[in-house]
């Protein structure tokens, strides 16, 4: 009899973990989506389902796909899409790729906001970020060096830039690449010969000014109508068709409350 | 937008996968832009797509992202090669013909915009030959690889006599004759060329690496099957237009009043260029040895070169590139042992070589065909040193030029080109290890002539043929050089036919 009371109590506290495992989501990726936007998306979702469980890690979208083809996440955030060669290695590792766009966003350019330049060419911009223009006298501003602020090379951001502004060019040598969104933002806050990019999510924070880029300045309108050149999907990523948590994760980031948050915390709905 | 239709648009778009992919992409925005499908719809439409081509050959070659192009390049050559020479003073003729053949491929791989790496693989292990004999390997017919006998000195042993206050010494070898593994290098392939270019802007251009030859230069001053390893730096800036037929002022009628009218532009533009070389031309290694081993320097090839193309139209232009080369004869290199040139003494040395070359071309187009004159002077400034040096003082011999004329080409089917040119390279002009060894025999101290003529098959396969004679110059002096068929022998005359079925990719 006291073996079988052990034994009940043994399968109960199996049955209990097993659960408790099974509703943990493990999320990782971009930063620009998992800086802000996922964990307030998580913390909503958790309000309404108390067994869930979020492991969140916002390291940039390459961290995020290769963890997906080695399965040790659930859920990949990427805010660029997946490259042929990451394709190539999901197959081989038996994984296969299934987006679901979760926002967009448009990749703002801003200047410290005691910077006089308030809007350039998409060639300036172009120009400045490969080093063709190293003074803000060239694009309109006072004489003085520019500071570069990127985002490093993990980065989905960093890779979507230099293919949306600079024509896959190399950044200039003298680019300062940083390993978030918010610690570029930062940067060229404190630096009034500073210039940088990020989502459009850290386009309010204090001492910056988001300049317009062919006379269009990043919004959510601007960017769903995809009239502001640097317009973007964003999106997670699952192997296969997703279930469980991460089926119904997803189904309420898109739902109007998800999508919701996704305008509260500057980015653009996908409807 | 139907679960069967977004199916039979993937289906669609995968039977132009890896062809087309980037106009998949353009084909799905625009879907998108015209509310045939949503934007989600795109994305996994793209999804499938993008691993349907991974599946495919073309989608298992995994090219890193920096890679923004590859271009693979080659050249394939049969050859009948005919030579033959005279010797000084006799009717002892030498003769050499061989069939020979030749591969050449290479890729420049671009990386993002500045940064290329070059690679080039090629037949031959001679500087100034990418060549292959066919059955050179006398060991097996037909064979890459073969044995041979080898005779190895296992010990020498001296015997001292003493005959009265004379000592005899007599020393005897003993060696072992054994088998020894050959191989017919020939049709291994070499690294002809590897290097990395660096071209930050439109005006510049680094290069560091075993390269292409960075100079404008001619067949009379550089075999062009050199590579030169080392470093170079190009600059090019191109002005104009001028010539046009400037502002015309005249009065109008009515008011009087001057009215300017702008002139047609002109269409002279000048290419102005600079290339600079520091080529490594003989490492040595070590420079400093333990004990009392003299120490040694690395030589080196500095090349500094200006010049010009003046642009009159669209095909009449005339350039020139001045160029002046520096030798670094670093102490006690193989390569600064004095220089000679006469038989069966040194043919390598580049002491007291500075040398003025300036190779010009005028070309135009007449009766549709592309036409040139050309040639080149060159001067050594320190000839007088290197005659004396080189136990014949006085006899300067510090001259060398080319001169010749050029109709047509073979860029496409159907084409045919003719050339011809004259030559002169005396003894104390140039250094031998770089001259063309398919002109005279790469010696000095000979002129001749050389006719080349060829005619495409197709716009990528040509026949050609390549004729020279040579004679020598200065029967008082040697006709010196490396690399030639002839070892050195002082020859009175030399002569060389090619025939030659060339395939381009």
């Amino acid at each position: 009899m006291k073996l079988k009371k052990i034994l009940t109590l043994a399968l109960g506290i199996a049955a209990a973990a097993s659960i408790t495992h099974a509703e943990t989501l493990v999320i990782k990726g971009s930063d620009t989506l998992g800086a802000k936007l996922v964990p307030q998306l998580a913390e909503a979702y958790k309000a309404s389902h108390p067994g869930a469980s979020f492991k969140i890690a916002a390291e940039g979208s390459s961290t995020g796909i290769a963890a997906l083809i080695n399965k040790s996440c659930d859920l990949a955030m990427s805010s660029r899409r997946v490259k042929p060669t990451e394709v190539s290695d999901a197959l081989a590792q038996g994984v296969s790729f299934k987006p679901t766009i979760v926002a967009y966003d448009g990749i703002a350019v801003f200047v410290n906001e005691a910077n006089p330049v308030s809007s350039l060419t998409k060639k300036q911009v172009e120009q400045i970020f490969t080093g063709d223009v190293k003074d803000w006298s060239a694009v309109g501003g006072k004489p003085g060096p520019i500071s570069i602020y990127t985002r490093n090379t993990a980065s989905g951001t960093y890779a979507d830039f230099a293919e949306l502004a600079m024509k896959k060019r190399n950044y200039a040598g003298s680019a300062q690449k940083m390993a978030g969104s918010e610690q570029v933002a930062a940067e060229v806050a404190k630096n009034p010969s500073g210039i940088g990019y990020c989502g459009m999510a850290y386009i309010h924070i204090k001492g910056l000014k988001a300049v317009a880029v062919d006379g269009v300045t990043p919004s959510e309108a601007t960017v769903k109508a995809k009239t502001f050149p640097y317009s973007r999907p964003t999106f997670y990523y699952t192997n296969g068709t997703p279930s469980g948590l991460a089926a119904d994760f997803i189904a309420f980031t898109i739902s109007p409350a998800g999508q919701k948050i996704v305008a509260q915390t500057g980015f653009a709905r996908i409807n | 937008m139907k679960k069967l239709s977004l199916f039979m648009l993937t289906a669609v778009l995968a039977l132009t996968a890896g062809v087309a992919r980037a106009q998949d992409s353009a084909l799905l925005d625009l879907l998108v832009k015209k509310k045939v499908i949503t934007d989600q719809e795109a994305e996994e439409t793209r999804a499938a797509l993008s691993q349907e081509y991974s599946a495919t050959s073309a989608g298992k070659f995994n090219i890193s992202s920096s890679v923004s192009s590859i271009n693979i390049y080659g050249d394939a050559r049969m050859r009948n090669d005919y030579r033959s020479a005279q010797q000084v003073g006799t009717a002892d003729n030498s003769t050499r013909e061989r069939i020979r053949t030749r591969l050449r491929i290479g890729a420049d791989i671009k990386v993002m915009d500045d940064w290329m790496l070059g690679v080039r693989l090629e037949t031959g292990n001679s500087a100034r030959s990418t060549n292959v004999t066919f059955s050179d390997n006398p060991q097996a017919p037909f064979g890459k690889a073969g044995t041979s006998t080898a005779t190895v000195v296992n010990g020498v042993t001296t015997t001292t006599t003493k005959t009265g206050t004379t000592v005899n010494s007599v020393t005897t070898k003993t060696t072992t004759t054994s088998a020894v593994n050959k191989v017919n290098n020939g049709y291994s392939l070499f690294i002809g060329q590897l290097y990395l270019k660096y071209s930050p802007y439109s005006w510049l251009t680094l290069q560091g690496g075993k390269m292409p030859n960075p100079l404008v230069t001619t067949d009379m001053v550089w075999d062009k099957d050199i590579s030169p390893e080392g470093f170079s730096e190009q600059f090019k800036y191109t002005i104009g237009p001028f010539g046009g037929a400037g502002d015309v002022t005249t009065t109008d009628g009515k008011t009087g009043k001057p009215v300017i009218t702008s002139g047609e532009p002109g269409n002279v533009t000048v290419d102005l260029f600079a290339n600079f070389g520091q080529f490594v031309y003989n490492t040595a290694d070590p420079q400093s040895s333990f004990g009392s081993t003299a120490d040694k320097q690395t030589a080196w090839l500095l090349a500094y070169q200006v010049g010009a193309k003046v642009n009159f139209s669209k095909t009449t232009y005339f350039q020139i590139a001045p160029t002046f080369y520096e030798y670094i004869d670093g102490k006690n290199n193989d390569f600064t042992t004095t220089y000679s040139g006469d038989p069966g003494k040194n043919q390598t040395g580049v002491n007291d070589l500075a040398i003025f070359d300036c190779p010009w071309l005028f070309g135009w187009t007449a009766f549709d065909l592309p036409m040139s004159i050309f040639g080149d002077f060159a001067y050594d400034i320190n000839a007088d040193q290197r005659a004396s040096k080189a136990g014949h003082p006085g006899q300067t011999q510090g001259l060398a030029y080319q001169v010749g004329l050029n109709v047509g080409d073979l860029k496409k089917k159907g084409h045919w080109q003719m050339q011809g040119y004259w030559q002169r390279s005396e003894a104390y002009a140039l250094d031998p290890n770089l001259i063309d060894d398919d002109t005279n025999d790469a010696r000095l101290n000979m002129q001749g002539v050389v006719f080349k003529a060829g005619y495409a098959l197709t716009e990528n396969f040509s026949l050609s043929l390549q004729y020279n004679y040579g004679k020598i110059i200065n029967k008082s002096l040697g006709t010196g050089g490396s690399g030639g068929a002839f070892g050195t022998t002082q020859l009175d005359n030399t002569q060389l036919l090619f025939l030659n079925a060339n395939l381009t990719f």
